[in-house]
């Protein structure tokens, strides 16, 4: 296990009433990309803003290299934050904003510019050094802020929502070549969104916030396959979880949800696993991928939507007045809205949370 | 007859052209989808519909009328902004009314109005309240039910989904649809989302600076995009480009070259193509990835995969073209593996070097 460069603990965070951060603790290792993702106003920026020193935690501490900094102003911690609208000063020129840094540091003159032409290399700014930062395209000017911090080479590199104010096409390039940068350059990243697709296309690892509580931490596929909760499964993923509401009845080849109509989940399994279930009030959930159009299908139902999502079209099926379910089929099918259909579920892929609490009551994968 | 034609419509600022010659028809009850990135035209298109710009030349023609001419008010069309201007002070109630007030109509009649349509868009529980109080999409439905409430013969939804969430964005698309086509309501829906626009659109018209790149149905749209500008702009992930020669131009197909491998696609091309080089597209779903070599397959070496849940965006080179294929979420992947990939000959489309066009 590599080294831990950030550690967080019991950080708790109030402004007046309102709880922003409740008792979040995290370890972050070095060379990682590590997101904080979740809904806006669920503490993922204060909690950034705390690691970075522009809060004051009500109770925890921060620690960078094993050391207490929960005490120490911003520029003692040697961290650097790139804030959501790029911070380049757009009348200077993307050399000057990278010396920047340096300047106030008291290096000198030769040492900075060695410095520079290093990070603008590695960062592929070299040609673009003499023009005025606020002429060049976005992606570049992300490099140019990126590139200002890590000039002072900081322990912690420390971002805030940078691709949500840029064009949907854009980003996806621009997230690309933040994680080889990141990548290449070795830094560690405490990374900040409620861009869920962002965060699983990223990140070494994910923490996931709510109401300033951290609900589940774990890799991208940790989080996409095995969701702890309802609120987890419903946020991550698009197009969402489908999720049946209902009674679940245990038999000994087939699993059946009563809801208003019954519903066969699976058949001719071990449902042995299940037993303690039987007579629960669960919600079932699986994600459009898992499942699939197939003549053998137990849940039958009418196509009620289309729609394109990209690579694959989604269709939507109605399966009684309370249950609708979407699946994916291939872009150029031939399905439409008023075709009968039945569907089949990957039964290793269901998940089933209880109803009062959310959580989840088994591991998909049984 | 033909519902609303939009004919020969320019529109200039100064000697800056935003809109050059667009031409469509939008049938009654139909939802027509513009989509184009920001800066495309599509607001001031809109506009010129709802009568609050006039073109500098073209016309508007509404069941066979001239209405270029006709103000907003006498046209009765709606229109929906990204962030509609809601009055902060007053409640749901007395903001949909607001446009019946207008009109004068009896008290008893708004009333019957306002709450068919808040039944309708399902928010009768926040009739009492102030918009302070209302979630992104409560927000817009209001919005949308002060546009309906005045039963428009047009309505124009500019960007309506912007604002929201991911998630939230995803239900309003499904449930805009079908309140549409309960309605039958004419709806033109603007979009810088291409994959928005499918979804809702019966038919699509794609501006690109202001010009009308191709107007066609969703499935068509995706099949045969017109040029290569319309198919780099609805393709999400990202499309792959690259240049090839055209080896051979048979009857019904043709042999292109690409690195070292050849490539016979079935398609007609023209015979003045053989020896040229095109442009060659292929969508990342389109390209096979495989751990072991097959026939046909190109060697490359992973340099990222991203994971996105249900698949992965797996970047790869081979030699010095880069190339962006889709895995499923199961296969184990990782940087510097060495992979073959297989390109579906029938998914590639080829595109003229100078003009763009589609040649196929």
């Amino acid at each position: 296990m590599s080294r831990v460069v950030l550690r967080v603990e019991n950080i708790v965070k109030t402004f007046g009433k309102t709880i922003a951060v409740n008792d979040v603790s995290f370890e972050v290792y070095e060379g990682e990309l590590f997101t904080l993702l979740g809904p806006s106003g669920c503490g993922k920026t204060t909690t950034l803003r705390v690691i970075a020193g522009l809060e004051y935690p009500d109770r925890g501490r921060v620690y960078i290299d094993n050391v207490d900094v929960t005490d120490l102003p911003p520029r003692d911690r040697n961290v650097c934050l790139v804030f959501q609208e790029y911070a380049v000063f757009p009348h200077m020129s993307v050399y000057d904003n990278i010396a920047f840094g340096l300047k106030s540091r008291k290096i000198s003159k030769l040492d900075i510019d060695k410095k520079v032409r290093e990070v603008a290399e590695l960062l592929d700014l070299q040609k673009l050094l003499w023009q005025k930062a606020g002429k060049i395209g976005l992606s570049e000017q992300q490099r140019t802020a990126i590139a200002r911090c890590i000039v002072v080479e900081p322990k912690l590199l420390l971002l805030d929502e940078p691709l949500t104010l840029v064009d949907a096409k854009i980003r996806e390039r621009m997230r690309r070549e933040l994680r080889k940068m990141q990548r290449d350059l070795g830094v560690t990243m405490v990374f900040v969104t409620h861009d869920q697709l962002e965060a699983l296309m990223l990140s070494d690892r994910i923490a996931i916030m709510r109401e300033g509580k951290l609900i589940q931490i774990g890799t991208p596929q940790e989080i996409y396959d095995n969701p702890v909760n309802l609120f987890v499964a419903s946020f991550i993923g698009s197009p969402t979880m489908n999720f049946l509401e209902g009674v679940l009845r245990v038999f000994e080849d087939k699993l059946i949800l009563e809801s208003d109509v019954k519903i066969d989940l699976m058949r001719g399994v071990d449902t042995r696993p299940y037993n303690l279930l039987d007579g629960k009030k669960v919600i079932i959930g699986f994600r459009p991928e898992d499942a699939f159009i197939s003549p053998e299908g137990l849940i039958k139902g009418v196509v009620q939507h289309t729609e394109i999502a990209g690579d694959r079209k989604i269709i939507h099926v109605k399966v009684s007045d309370k249950c609708s379910i979407r699946v994916f089929v291939d872009l150029y099918a031939l399905i439409g809205i008023g075709d009968v259909t039945s569907i089949q579920v990957n039964p290793l892929r269901l998940h089933i949370f209880d109803k009062e609490t959310g959580l989840k009551l088994l591991r998909a994968g049984v | 007859m033909t519902f609303l034609i939009v004919e020969h419509v320019s529109k200039k600022y100064g000697d800056k052209t935003v809109l050059h010659d667009i031409n469509f028809e939008v049938n009654r009850g139909e939802i027509l989808a513009v989509a184009g990135p920001p800066g495309a035209g599509k607001t001031t298109l809109l506009k010129i519909i709802a009568g609050l710009l006039t073109p500098t030349s073209g016309r508007i023609l509404l069941e066979g009328r001239d209405i270029t001419n006709t103000p907003p008010y006498e046209r009765n069309f709606s229109m929906v902004f990204e962030v509609p201007p809601i009055y902060p002070d007053r409640t749901g109630y007395e903001n949909i009314e607001f446009p019946l007030r207008l009109k004068k109509l009896p008290v008893e009649e708004i009333r019957k109005r306002v709450y068919d349509i808040a039944d309708l868009l399902g928010i009768r529980h926040i009739l009492d309240r102030k918009p302070h109080t209302y979630s992104g999409g409560e927000y817009q439905r209001v919005a949308l039910a002060r546009a309906l409430v005045t039963s428009p013969q047009i309505l124009l939804l500019d960007e309506p989904l912007k604002a929201l969430d991911a998630k939230i964005r995803e239900e309003m698309v499904t449930w805009l649809k079908d309140l549409q086509r309960r309605l039958r309501v004419t709806v033109i829906h603007a979009t810088h989302d291409p994959l928005e626009a499918m979804s809702i659109g019966d038919k699509v018209v794609i501006l690109l600076h202001g010009v009308q790149k191709q107007l066609s149905k969703p499935s068509e749209l995706l099949n045969k995009p017109l040029d290569l500008e319309v198919d780099e702009y609805i393709s999400i992930p990202a499309l792959n480009v690259f240049k090839v020669r055209i080896e051979e131009v048979l009857e019904e197909s043709a042999i292109l070259s690409l690195d070292r491998l050849k490539i016979k696609i079935p398609t007609r091309i023209s015979k003045n193509y053989e020896g040229k080089e095109v442009y060659a597209s292929i969508r990342p779903i389109d390209i096979s990835i495989f751990k072991s070599e097959q026939p046909g397959s190109f060697r490359g070496k992973v340099v990222m995969s991203q994971y996105m849940g249900r698949n992965q965006l797996v970047t790869i080179n081979i030699n010095d073209i880069s190339i962006r294929a889709i895995a499923d979420k199961i296969f184990r992947i990782e940087r510097d593996d060495v992979v073959y990939l297989q390109l579906k000959p029938e998914r590639i489309r080829l595109y003229d070097l100078n003009t763009l066009k589609n040649i196929m």
